[in-house]
């Protein structure tokens, strides 16, 4: 009966560890979101002032 | 005890000339205050944006629709696990390109003006990159798609730790302006967001070696644990089937 016993804890202790770790191991992360707005003057043609720096366009 | 003397004729004058400008200084400084109070503006209905609509009327071409970036990542990864970030362009279904101005409830339209869209002389790109160093991304190279007006664009890395920590990267989107009669690209950075990645491990175990072990710990577990189990239940279960049948006969 004592070996029958010591058998059956030992098989609770390895499933415990192996639920720990089946759950970590498929536990889904949070996955993060953001947005941001982008208006049509921010999407036209790079103009000159963008384009070339302060230094060059007064030299 | 002094004795108080009693006024001269020429006391009285020099008193009161002295008086006169002393007055004159006095009222001066009066009306010096209140020219000076400061007038508080009245409040009325419409205000004009001087700045504004001028600046809207001479726009240069561009594309005639707002849109949305969205960004998507995992803030944790297991360690030898891959996960995706996506980035999609799309066009925002509330953008309105009228030019528009609201200053504190009080509406101001202006003039609808003609702005020349984009799409009409230039073919435009949208090109994602990841810069991030230290995992494993795939597709390693910029990606190029075409934007098309009311299309949405999408692009998505997959992503895979090899060792844990933190990774910090970047995420790019730059439209690429490429004229339909020929000539040279133009390109504009539209946006440069920063993303932080925690890569995990447990006891140095990576996401897949800890779900195998797991599976077959579990498997292991219940065979050890469960048919003893199943054997003792099985051998009381005989017992009270025997003792309810000698009662029986008895």
């Amino acid at each position: 009966m004592k070996r029958f016993s010591m058998r059956v804890w030992l098989g609770w202790f390895l499933l415990l560890i192996s639920l720990v770790l089946l759950i970590w191991g498929f536990f889904p992360y949070k996955r993060e979101r953001r947005e941001m707005r982008i208006l049509p003057q921010e999407m036209q043609l790079p103009s000159m002032n963008e384009v070339v720096p302060n230094a060059l366009r007064f030299a | 005890m002094p004795s108080v003397l009693p006024e001269t004729a020429t006391q009285r004058f020099i008193r009161k000339a002295l008086q006169i400008p002393f007055l004159l200084f006095l009222s001066l400084i009066l009306v010096a205050c209140a020219s000076a109070t400061i007038e508080v503006p009245t409040r009325s209905n419409t205000q004009t944006v001087p700045s504004l609509l001028p600046s809207l009327a001479t726009q240069p071409a561009q594309i005639p629709e707002q849109r949305m970036l969205i960004l998507e990542w995992p803030q944790t990864i297991r360690v030898g696990d891959s996960d995706l970030i996506s980035l999609a362009f799309e066009v925002n279904p509330k953008g309105n390109i009228t030019p528009m101005a609201s200053i504190e409830g009080n509406q101001v339209q202006g003039e609808t003006v003609f702005i020349a869209n984009l799409y009409e002389t230039h073919y435009v790109f949208a090109e994602g990159h990841l810069d991030i160093s230290g995992l494993e991304i795939k597709p390693n190279s910029d990606i190029l798609e075409s934007l098309q007006m009311g299309k949405t664009v999408k692009f998505a890395w997959s992503v895979r730790p090899q060792q844990a920590g933190n990774y910090r990267g970047l995420v790019w989107l730059h439209l690429i302006f490429k004229p339909k009669s020929g000539g040279a690209e133009e390109r504009r950075a539209l946006s440069a967001q920063r993303i932080d990645i925690r890569a995990v491990n447990l006891l140095g175990l990576s996401g897949n070696a800890a779900r195998w072990i797991g599976a077959i710990g579990f498997l292991l577990g219940s065979w050890l644990s469960f048919n003893p189990a199943a054997a003792l239940f099985g051998k009381l279960w005989e017992r009270i089937q025997k003792r309810r049948h000698t009662s029986k006969e008895g």
